[in-house]
């Protein structure tokens, strides 16, 4: 969901993440875990919003892993924070070469195609693994030279390759312990099995959707929508039909009558 | 609104009805135009104006128009640099939908799909894409496209397996919802199962991987290297029988269709399980065959692999000065094709040489020059390994505390990885080196144990199947327990009869009648057996 829309109620999750921005949170681990639906991509999204509202107090880096790499996971930090901010990555990636694919024989609707894309090479699977780690401890020493702290918000890990999952779960959560000024939100489906080495720094939460609709009435009022005349319990019927799924309640809200636009 | 959505709802007998209808009503309430819109836009995993205009086949001009109302749905979402995207539930509602009403229609949509991924293939995750729509447009085809990009994307220069990763997904989303043919569903579980072995989760392979079996598809590139690939899971499940017979099967078919790198492949393989099973001169012969065939079809890699295999052979045979010429010569072709993991194994062969011919400070050296290596390559469990074996040449020359500095610091990484099983043997001699019966050598133990019921559960085997069990329970002086597990260990091929009577751990029971029994009776069962200095010049 986008999050132009109204978020309903998710009041303790959001707290959870504002209290990863204080100075000296020992929890710097939250994992979100809900089914496709919760809203878990509108919470963080409205979390991000929240964050971005302190700049200056933190640095917040919101990552969509739907389709990304780790390459562009770095990228992603390097554009949020500013090259200036992580300058051992930045000369690290300087030095990368990529390689054109070509792919032919693509022959559709009676015409000849090619497919190019480039891609970053590497000598061997060994190569790319010590890329990725000589990469890791770059940007952890420039991390840990960070003057505020940094909140990573990371969605659908669900989506993750093995490859970014395995350095999520390893080389990245594995090092929060060790550096203070990193927090990290990962929400998805599913989300990192913790791990004795990330101590005790993390806490979980499970999303459930939003059920009440006590909930729902401020979102229907905020968007200036009309519930049906002489039917009270509409609106907890449909929180109970829809088992409270916010993009499936919002199907019905965003479609009922303007305000106003019935007498 | 027409009527009331919220009867139609209570009215829905399961929940895929129930989301059907709530799309539905919710398409309703759209203009025809943007309905379209919402259809076509489902059919991507992501879009932005000018694939939208493709898939309505209408210039992107008349398109641009419907563009604000269809972003601000509250089913649809900003899809990261690439633009928006159809929310996967409401998604998966509309193509199950358009598949079950409207078939030709969603060929029709997937085929101008496939031909602007085509087109824009600069774009970030536009091959991947391609090969999606590929799947539906042209299914063969696009069965096609599924093995030879995934080949080309997991080998030189790119090793992309985030991509192939990510093909392999969008691949499953058609295939679980029966929208592929059996070629597609075969290649889908192939990359799959790729890469669960790639990334240690050894029985999700081999689950896939024998799926593929089940769908006797007509493909005997699909066939030969699913085999190859579940023969290659079973080795490392130590299941070594059924991992010759995948390779035999593998190698048949590879032959039938002439290609002689899966074939030299499968040999190697071969080698690789008769040395598993201490047939050392058939491994002999399979490494000689395969280097041939590698140097006939100038893999250098390949070859350099089997020079080492003959070395490692050599040196069971205690043919050493063979073993050391081998070794050398396949270093020299490491370097050539610049392959420093295959250079730093050569070098910690050498080092394996001489610790057994003690030469003591030469094996540390070379030892050191792995470690560098091993540390450049940024792989942490082969720093482990080789600083493990610095703690035998340190406890060689009688330095325990040195030796005990190596265990530790190679425990560590084993721990940090979540290496289990080698976790476990250097707890072993760290607790080895233990004053006997002390609160540090109890403690060693439980970590230990531990360790092993996590890998036991891991490889989803008994634990008394763990060979470090059999020893932990010998340590501990549960002898019933050791002999129970260490037959165990036997009977399931994990260890061979030559490898116990040479491994320090049984020293304490090496005169009870019980194991001497055990062991003779494994030894009779063996077969073509070699221990190490049985045959050769040593």
């Amino acid at each position: 969901m986008t999050s132009s829309w109204p978020l309903a109620n998710y009041q303790p999750e959001r707290e959870l993440v504002r209290g990863l921005c204080a100075t000296g949170c020992d929890r710097r681990i939250l994992l979100l875990r809900g089914a496709s639906g919760v809203g878990k991509t509108s919470l963080l999204g409205a979390c991000v919003e929240d964050l971005v509202a302190r700049d200056g107090e933190i640095f917040c880096c919101p990552l969509d892993l739907r389709g990304s790499s780790i390459d562009g996971i770095f990228s992603g930090l390097s554009s949020r924070l500013g090259r200036d901010r992580l300058p051992r990555l930045e000369a690290d990636m300087a030095a990368d070469h990529s390689v054109r694919v070509s792919m032919d024989d693509v022959r559709l609707l009676g015409k000849d195609q090619q497919i190019n894309v480039n891609l970053p090479a590497s000598a061997g699977p060994e190569d790319r693994r010590r890329r990725i780690e000589a990469r890791t401890e770059r940007i952890f020493d420039d991390l840990r030279a960070l003057p505020r702290p940094l909140v990573m918000s990371i969605d659908h890990y669900e989506k993750a390759s093995g490859e970014v999952s395995d350095w999520i779960e390893g080389s990245l959560l594995g090092r929060v312990s060790n550096v203070e000024q990193l927090r990290v939100v990962v929400a998805g489906q599913t989300v990192p099995e913790p791990s004795s080495v990330w101590g005790r720094c993390w806490q979980q939460r499970e999303l459930y959707g939003v059920k009440e609709a006590d909930d729902w009435l401020p979102v229907v009022e905020g968007m200036g929508k009309q519930l049906p005349t002489g039917q009270s319990g509409w609106l907890a019927g449909v929180c109970h039909a829809l088992e409270g799924h916010p993009g499936k309640i919002m199907k019905l809200i965003v479609n009922l009558p303007d305000r106003g636009s019935i007498h | 609104m027409i009527d009331d959505p919220l009867e139609r709802l209570k009215a829905a007998k399961t929940p895929e009805e129930r989301d059907w209808l709530l799309t539905e009503w919710s398409l309703e309430q759209l203009s025809g135009p943007l309905r379209a819109a919402v259809w076509a836009a489902a059919i991507p995993h992501w879009f932005d104006l000018e694939l939208l205009a493709a898939l309505l086949d209408q210039p992107a001009a008349e398109v641009e128009g419907l563009m604000p109302e269809l972003t601000a749905l509250p089913y649809v979402e900003p899809y990261r640099d690439r633009g928006h995207n159809v929310h996967e539930n409401t998604r998966e509602t509309l193509l199950d939908r358009l598949w079950v009403t409207d078939r030709p229609r969603y060929r029709e949509l997937s085929r101008r799909a496939a031909e602007h991924c085509a087109k824009d293939s600069g774009k970030p995750g536009n091959l991947v894409e391609w090969v999606y729509h590929l799947l539906i447009a042209e299914p063969d085809k696009g069965a096609d496209k599924l093995c030879s990009v995934g080949s080309t994307l997991q080998n030189s220069p790119f090793y992309a397996f985030d991509l192939v990763g990510e093909m392999a997904a969008f691949a499953h989303e058609h295939a679980s919802s029966g929208r592929l043919e059996e070629r597609g569903v075969g290649w889908t579980l192939f990359w799959q199962a790729h890469l669960d072995e790639i990334y240690d989760r050894r029985t999700a392979a081999r689950e896939k991987l024998l799926r593929i079996a089940e769908l006797e598809v007509a493909d005997p590139r699909l066939t030969a290297n699913s085999n190859k690939r579940l023969g290659d899971v079973e080795l490392l499940l130590t299941d070594y029988e059924s991992a010759r017979a995948r390779y035999e099967s593998a190698l048949e078919v590879y032959r039938e269709i002439g290609d002689r790198l899966g074939e030299a492949n499968c040999i190697w393989a071969l080698g690789q399980v008769d040395r598993m099973l201490s047939r050392n001169e058939s491994a002999r012969a399979r490494y000689e065959s395969a280097l041939e065939a590698y140097r006939e079809i100038g893999d250098r890699l390949g070859e350099a692999n089997c020079i080492l295999a003959l070395g490692d052979v050599d040196r069971l045979f205690s043919d050493h000065e063979s073993a050391r010429a081998r070794y050398e010569s396949a270093i020299e072709v490491y370097r050539e094709i610049g392959s420093r993991r295959g250079e730093a194994n050569c070098i910690g062969a050498l080092g394996d040489l001489d610790l057994s011919l003690t030469q003591h400070m030469s094996a540390r050296a070379r030892y050191e020059s792995a470690l560098k290596l091993y540390h450049q390559l940024g792989n942490p469990v082969w720093e482990a390994g080789v600083t493990s074996k610095l703690g035998d040449v340190a406890r060689a020359l009688g330095d325990d505390e040195s030796a005990r500095g190596h265990y530790q610091r190679a425990a560590a990484i084993y721990r940090r990885r979540q290496a289990d099983d080698a976790l476990s043997a250097q707890l072993l001699i760290l607790a080895s080196l233990s004053p006997e019966g002390s609160t540090e050598q109890a403690g060693l133990f439980e970590e230990a144990a531990e360790a092993l019921e996590r890998e036991a559960t891991k490889r989803q085997k008994p634990l008394e199947e763990l060979y470090n069990y059999a020893c932990l329970s010998a340590f501990r002086g549960d002898v019933d327990k050791a002999l129970g597990s260490l037959e165990a260990c036997l009977e399931a091929g994990n260890v061979e009869v030559w490898w116990v009577e040479q491994d320090s751990d049984w020293e304490g029971l090496r005169s009870d009648p019980r194991l001497i029994a055990l062991l003779d009776r494994f030894r009779t069962t063996e077969t073509a057996g070699q221990e190490p200095g049985q045959d050769g010049s040593g």
